[in-house]
């Protein structure tokens, strides 16, 4: 009789549990499909809108302007603190002006190729380094939005707190937050206007940029079929592969230099290794652009640096992790869905 | 309040306002309760600002902000003053609206539906800083001075690496990373000595007799 008892409890627990998880990977899907219709928003439609950016107790106003026309994309992001910094991201170039040092840097954008192979794909493979969920409907900055927390799994990774618009689904508040929940970092939008058209002006930089330093590539990329050669970044932190790879003239300077890109779905950590270069001054240890990290070091003659949108210690560990392939002594990455570089 | 004082505000919300003027301006908030109300409703910024670090202010939108924050106190909702109106209509000239504490405008364009007003009114409670306290004489009001961070100077190349890497981040990432390319510290003091300048120095230093 007892037997029985339990027997029937397990078996109720157990169907208890079974209901449990098949509604928790419902919720999932729906806080997933918020996520692809925030990145189809963000990617497909015509905006313009005011954005305050606040980290480590600074805060930015910018402006951004996102055109869409037949296809192509030009964004244009502006610094409405007095600097007259902005940035055009188009097609085939990112262009930085910036007139407070009189300076322009032309970075020169990798193929569609390389570049749609670190696309975030919310699928439940992410599931395994964050945990994605919907949070409550609320009212944010007017707007009723809903909340989506994506929450890291462990130390190596950031998570979001996203408040998307119920109708459009645009990010109107985000907040980059650490394992704990810290918060890194937030991105508040003050204005948004949805637009039909964008006129072609409108995403014209205000400087011309005469008299200015250009600091662009001189050189022809190289072809080169495997960027990857020889090089290898072992004990990667949990998660990450290598997702994609090319050789590329970084602007203000003619060495080649190996681009890695390491993600874990949703984080990318990029890898840069050229030759020492002994006219300029060697980077070394830990550094931050926003919220970036990046780390370097030096190994056999070479300028190795980590930089990603990830907690210090993911770069930290991977820039540890970079080998020559010879000296790692285990074969090499193998490749998983990354596409084949483009030999030019 | 006058027109020119609300302009100036805007242009200061904006980071379009000179250092000089921005000190006096705040001054100006401190003595006059209307136009606290009237920029109190703007105080979104200071949201997210409540984020329980001190308030080491740098750019004129956090000097703002502090100062907003500093003065926040329950309100009722007020309407909306007609500068405020101009300044915020949208290109297509609809959507307006205010909040207690958080305002967001957002219109949305499409072919053959007329564009509705869309944001609405919230209530937030007031917002303070952690490191100010409320109540005190606000002319005490100081924005500390900021601390030079030589590690986090990034090099130029350093930024060359982040552009590049930021084609390769997901879309939010992108943002915030470009973002802080745009807006990153370009203190030339708290860069580490080069050895370009340790030779200047020597070159510098009259040759011993």
């Amino acid at each position: 009789m007892t037997t029985m008892v339990t027997l029937r409890q397990s078996l109720a627990l157990a169907a208890l549990a079974l209901l449990t998880v098949a509604s928790a990977r419902a919720a999932d899907r729906e806080a997933r499909q918020w996520l692809e219709r925030m990145s189809e928003s963000l990617a497909t439609r015509n905006y313009d809108g005011r954005y305050f950016h606040l980290h480590d107790s600074k805060s930015e106003a910018m402006r951004i302007i996102h055109r869409v026309e037949r296809g192509k994309v030009t964004e244009r992001l502006v610094s409405l603190d007095g600097s007259g910094r902005e940035l055009i991201r188009n097609q085939s170039e990112v262009i930085c002006y910036l007139p407070d040092r009189r300076t322009v840097l032309v970075e020169k954008r990798g193929d569609a190729r390389t570049l749609m192979a670190t696309v975030p794909i919310y699928n439940e493979q992410l599931e395994a380094n964050y945990s994605i969920e919907r949070g409550p409907f609320k009212k944010t900055l007017g707007r009723r939005t809903q909340m989506i927390l994506v929450q890291p799994r462990d130390q190596f990774r950031y998570g979001y707190r996203l408040w998307l618009d119920d109708e459009t689904a645009m990010p109107l508040m985000s907040q980059l937050c650490d394992r704990d929940g810290r918060v890194i970092e937030q991105i508040l939008f003050a204005e948004l206007n949805f637009r039909e058209r964008i006129p072609a002006d409108e995403v014209k930089p205000a400087v011309t940029g005469e008299g200015y330093l250009w600091v662009q590539q001189n050189a022809q990329q190289p072809r080169l079929a495997d960027a990857r050669l020889g090089w290898n970044v072992i004990r990667l932190p949990a998660g990450f592969r290598l997702t994609t790879w090319r050789i590329q003239i970084i602007a203000g300077s003619n060495v080649p230099v190996r681009h890695l890109v390491y993600s874990d779905g949703l984080a990318s950590v990029s890898v840069f290794i050229e030759p020492r270069n002994a006219q300029t001054e060697a980077m070394r240890g830990l550094a931050k652009v926003g919220a970036a990290f990046a780390y370097s070091r030096n190994l056999d003659g070479h300028q190795v640096t980590a930089v990603g949108e990830v907690p210090a210690a993911t770069v930290q560990a991977i820039a540890a992790g970079v080998m020559k392939a010879e000296a790692a002594g285990m074969p090499e990455v193998v490749q998983r869905e990354a596409p084949p570089p483009q030999s030019r | 309040m006058t027109d020119a004082i609300k302009e100036q505000l805007s242009a200061c919300l904006d980071g379009e306002l000179p250092a000089a003027e921005l000190d006096l301006l705040l001054k100006r908030v401190e003595r006059d309760p209307g136009l606290r109300d009237s920029i109190g409703r703007y105080a979104l910024i200071g949201e997210a600002l409540r984020n329980d670090r001190p308030v080491v202010a740098k750019g004129l939108a956090a000097k703002v902000a502090a100062a907003l924050e500093q003065e926040a106190a329950p309100r009722p909702a007020a309407k909306i003053s007609p500068v405020w109106m101009k300044r915020l209509r949208p290109a297509a000239g609809i959507a307006v609206a205010a909040g207690v504490a958080a305002v967001a405008v957002l219109s949305v364009q499409r072919i053959g539906v007329p564009p509705a007003p869309l944001a609405l009114n919230e209530t937030a409670p007031p917002a303070v800083v952690a490191g100010i306290e409320p109540g005190l004489d606000s002319s005490r009001y100081v924005v500390p001075p900021t601390t030079p961070a030589t590690a986090f100077v990034p090099a130029a190349r350093l930024t060359n690496y982040v552009v590049a890497h930021s084609e390769y981040s997901s879309p939010l990432a992108r943002r915030s990373v470009l973002t802080g390319v745009l807006s990153e510290d370009d203190d030339e003091d708290s860069k580490p000595t080069s050895e370009d300048e340790a030779d200047e120095a020597a070159a510098a230093e009259p040759p011993a007799q």
